[in-house]
């Protein structure tokens, strides 16, 4: 079973030995047979490389740190109170967003011609024009770390909470505070630590994200140069071969930034474990950092809140008619662009049909997978964690490293462009985020309703449609969500696997977003926001009518 | 018999080059072409551009029942090396591209790749009759490269400046004044990035309109001394940039962003490569009504951009049914008016019909844009190779970072 899920990842090896040979020279298609270095030589003499490849480490390391702190301390704050239901509600439908569509609204809101610049000019600030400081997108990548955090904090708040559940939270708190902690220490010390051990993976995939990250770094980064991965896709588009080869050594290296940048990760996570342990060992109170807790995640929040403005400025701008600086709303209003807008059709067709297959794809092979494996619960068996492995590898690997090696190959053999390629490569980065859903689920099934249910003579496909998928409905409709808003989002695979043939309304978003109109560049992005949201609320509509009679359902749709 | 007419076919066709494609006659393509689906790679980051392909994608399915899919480039050297892949791996007859927007070092590419159809086909378009390239030379030339037949001209551009008389009452007028008027009012001019097309042809103007002896540009780039030639393009900038837009710590993507630059008033003078441009985006509400265009005194860069058809495209029939269709009257007509796109036309006036001359009299000129006259001065387009040796050289200079 796990040779299945191997083979169905496989693409990921075959895309990264696509890009390890012909960046020694060797590349049999092109006629170039011979181990050389002039490809790497040549990618070397790039300007700029080492600018662009401290860019990339400081963007992504940085914008991981701070996820994964202020993640926590929202959580420390909200954990035990009502907030997490209301946080939980909305960052459900803010995790669906695509990142590009966050980079396209914070661009709106935020650059010195932006919204918000406008809302406060000429009054507050006396500025009749743009001011001329450049403070977003800035020129050493905190606008970038900005757009990141708004889509990883979240994140991690909601992967935090889902291991917080299994977790007996409230009474190791209890036992701290009696012993005269505080909260923020009972937190920072028993808590987090566990909590930290079950996310380690997931804030792998987020830190190597925001390493190779594209489709925000064209909108958000610096240009001169810009991050690693943004250096590589714009040199892919350079037409001679040579180049190509030595664009496969940028792919590698790419990928060496990665993982270099999760051993410093590791090292870190040592030195910080030996002074936690230490400092843990002090007897500090921390009572003071109680009063700090909730400044700190209202800090943490600001993110998203610029965001979610960052919509509003979108869906302002697709309805706006001429707006000139200052005003701070536009003069008059239009739904030209939006009629205009009906050339896009095709692209969220595109989306949707793209969307929905790779994730029914997805599920079919994770429900396979889990109907016919034994349950197993792998926090108690390390090797089956590691079995796991090759799934989580497109979330592991830089995807302009194993994708590049992957065109190269699909071109070759006539299926770039194709859909079934598309699928297949959407599919596969739906599949571990499906699978760290459905997995847990159905180990956590109770077997005795099946049991009841054979015991009555049912039969086993009757058994698995009538009983077994019903009692997984909510995490299928969530599996569902979260596969299409995967889809929707990918920007790189779906560029270079869809060869320019299959358009997308992400594609469309981001090179609109480049292109300088801002009314089509907010429709494609309020049409990519859609997709996901419109699921998201299907979903749960259904689920409440479905369901709303089953007592023992209603937790978990709390 | 077919197999020894086609042989003599083949025959006729090494001797000369200027008989139609093995001998059919477009009504022939025409018939091959119908029910095909053409993938027509173009820079899609204009909406008016992409609006009018979409026009065109109506009537090429309703008159041919050709299926026209806009791929829309974010670089058009995107597709070239996907072109380039192809023929690498041996796909003769089936690419992904039918037909490609293209001109300058991108065709120079392709030719010299062996990218392009191996047979000229242009001349056997019924509607390069209305052209003339005794007026128009540039039609057959794309920047001093001989187009040999193998891309067929789409539409002239030429560079012009754009700026909002409400902020700016004397625009500068050549390369000096401009750096003049960048040290006075820092942060308010910038162009796009040298690895656009529109940004690398800023640069080139700016070479053209310093350098004292300018044949050298004319010629390939090996033959020239390349640091003497372009000393005076690095003098100007390293002059200008610390006092461009953001201190030059970056760039517009492209026009279309420069353009936006100018209509929230970040800049003061934005450039374009088609005379109504600005026009348009008047029109649209995009920019504010006082803006208008200028050229230097010296002339600016004007070139032709055309269509070409890859060696390997799946649809080469219905290929050429579209570039015919892209360059019948009717069709430039429309894309002359600025309410629409505002790209000149590449007909020749005085070989349209009647009823063309009307139409092409009714159509506006727009506000903001220069008269013929006023465009009258230009700059012919140096030697294709000058184009990368330019992208590196500002590249190591103005963009390795610290």
């Amino acid at each position: 079973m796990a040779g299945c899920l191997f083979l169905f990842c496989s693409p990921v090896l075959v895309g990264l030995i696509g890009v390890i040979l012909p960046s020694v020279g060797f590349f049999p298609a092109f006629g170039e047979g011979g181990f050389s270095w002039a490809p790497a030589r040549r990618f070397i003499s790039t300007p700029g490389l080492s600018s662009a490849i401290l860019l990339s480490f400081f963007t992504g390391i940085t914008a991981t740190v701070l996820a994964l702190f202020f993640s926590f301390v929202v959580l420390a704050t909200c954990a035990e109170n009502r907030l997490m239901r209301y946080l939980r509600r909305l960052l459900g439908p803010l995790i669906s967003v695509p990142h590009s569509t966050v980079a396209i609204g914070m661009l709106f809101l935020l650059t010195p011609s932006g919204w918000l610049m406008r809302l406060v000019s000429p009054n507050l600030t006396g500025f009749d024009r743009p001011p001329l400081f450049a403070w977003f997108p800035d020129p050493y990548g905190m606008s970038l770390i900005l757009g990141l955090l708004a889509k990883e904090i979240p994140f991690l708040i909601i992967v935090g909470m889902t291991t917080l559940a299994t977790l007996p939270t409230t009474r190791l708190i209890r036992a701290g505070v009696s012993l005269g902690y505080g909260r923020a220490a009972c937190w920072l010390f028993l808590i987090l630590p566990l909590v930290y051990r079950h996310i380690r993976l997931p804030l792998a995939a987020v830190l190597v994200y925001g390493l190779s990250v594209v489709d925000m770094a064209l909108l958000l980064a610096p240009t001169l140069p810009p991050p690693l991965a943004v250096l590589i896709f714009q040199t892919i588009d350079h037409s001679d071969l040579l180049t190509r080869l030595s664009v496969s050594f940028g792919a590698c290296l790419q990928l060496a930034v990665v993982i270099l940048a999760i051993l410093l990760w590791q090292m870190g996570e040592i030195i910080i474990s030996h002074l936690f342990r230490h400092f843990r060992n002090s007897g500090y109170r921390l009572l003071i950092a109680d009063r700090l807790l909730p400044i700190l995640a209202a800090i943490g929040l600001l993110p998203m809140v610029l965001a979610v403005l960052g919509f509003l400025a979108i869906l302002l701008w697709s309805i706006a008619g001429s707006w000139f600086f200052p005003a701070a709303m536009p003069n008059s209003f239009t739904m030209q662009h939006w009629v205009s807008a009906v050339d896009m059709i095709p692209l969220l067709g595109n989306s949707v049909l793209l969307a929905f297959s790779a994730t029914g794809l997805a599920l079919i092979v994770v429900m396979a997978v889990c109907e016919l494996t034994p349950r197993q619960f792998h926090h108690k068996n390390r090797l089956s964690g590691w079995l796991h492995l090759p799934l989580y590898l497109p979330l592991l690997v830089p995807q302009i490293s194993f994708l590049f090696g992957l065109q190269i190959l699909f071109s070759w053999q006539r299926l770039d462009g194709t859909w079934v390629a598309l699928i297949w490569v959407h599919a596969l980065f739906i599949l571990p985020y499906i699978w760290l859903i459905l997995r847990p689920a159905f180990d956590f099934c109770d077997p005795r309703f099946d049991q009841v249910a054979a015991t009555l003579g049912k039969n086993a496909y009757y058994r698995f449609f009538h009983i077994k998928l019903p009692l997984l409905a909510y995490p299928l409709a969530i599996s569902i969500f979260i596969g299409v808003s995967v889809s929707i989002a990918l920007y790189v695979p779906t560029l270079l696997i869809g060869a320019g043939r299959v358009n997308t309304v992400t594609l469309e978003a981001v090179i609109r977003a480049t292109g300088g109109s801002r009314s089509q560049a907010g429709i494609a992005a309020i049409l990519q926001m859609l997709i996901p949201m419109i699921v998201y609320i299907t979903v749960q509509v259904w689920l409440y009518i479905r369901f709303r009679k089953f007592s023992a359902m209603q937790d978990m749709m709390a | 018999m077919r197999l020894i007419i086609s042989l003599a076919g083949l025959f006729i066709l090494l001797v000369s080059t200027t008989i139609p494609v093995l001998g059919e006659d477009f009504t022939t393509t025409i018939r091959a072409a119908k029910g095909q689906t053409v993938y027509f790679n173009a820079w899609g980051g204009d909406d008016k551009i992409n609006a009018y392909i979409a026009w065109a994608g109506q009537q090429v399915k309703s008159r041919y029942d050709i299926t026209l899919k806009h791929v829309k480039l974010a670089d058009t050297a995107t597709a070239v090396s996907r072109i380039l892949a192809e023929k690498a791996a041996g796909r003769v007859n089936d690419g992904t591209i039918d037909i490609i927007w293209i001109n300058g070092a991108n065709f120079a590419v392709m030719k010299r790749s062996g990218l392009l159809q191996p047979m000229p086909w242009v001349e056997t378009l019924p509607s390069w009759k209305f052209t003339d390239a005794e007026s128009l030379p540039a039609i057959k030339y794309d920047f001093a490269e001989p187009t040999e037949g193998k891309e067929s001209p789409w539409g002239r551009a030429q560079l012009v400046f754009a700026y909002d008389t409400a902020r700016l009452l004397t625009p500068p007028r050549s390369a000096q004044e401009l750096l003049a008027y960048i040290r006075a009012n820092p942060g308010r001019f910038t162009f796009p990035n040298p690895t656009d097309f529109v940004g690398m042809s800023f640069l080139k103007q700016i070479l053209l309109e310093l350098t004292v002896d300018k044949t050298p540009l004319y010629a390939p780039v090996d033959t020239a001394n390349f640091e003497s030639v372009t000393a005076p393009l690095w003098d100007w900038l390293d002059n200008a940039v610390p006092h461009l837009w953001r201190s030059g710590s970056t760039y517009p993507a492209n026009y279309t962003a420069l353009r936006q630059l100018l209509g929230d008033g970040e800049i003061d003078i934005a450039l374009s490569f088609n005379p109504a441009d600005a026009s348009a985006a008047i029109e649209k509400g995009e920019l504010p009504a006082t803006v208008s265009t200028y050229i230097h005194d010296v002339g600016t860069l004007a070139n032709v951009h055309f269509l070409a058809i890859p060696f390997n495209a799946s649809a080469p029939q219905a290929a050429r049914v579209v570039a015919d269709f892209m360059l019948s009257p009717e069709a430039q007509i429309r894309k002359s008016d600025p309410r629409i796109w505002g790209d000149p036309m590449v007909l020749s006036p005085n070989k349209l019909s009647t009823a063309d001359m009307t139409a092409l009299a009714a159509v506006p000129r727009g506000v903001a844009t220069l008269s013929e006259s006023d465009l009258a001065n230009t700059l012919a387009e140096p030697h294709p190779s000058w184009v990368s040796r330019l992208e590196e050289a500002w590249k190591s200079r103005y963009a390795s970072g610290f």
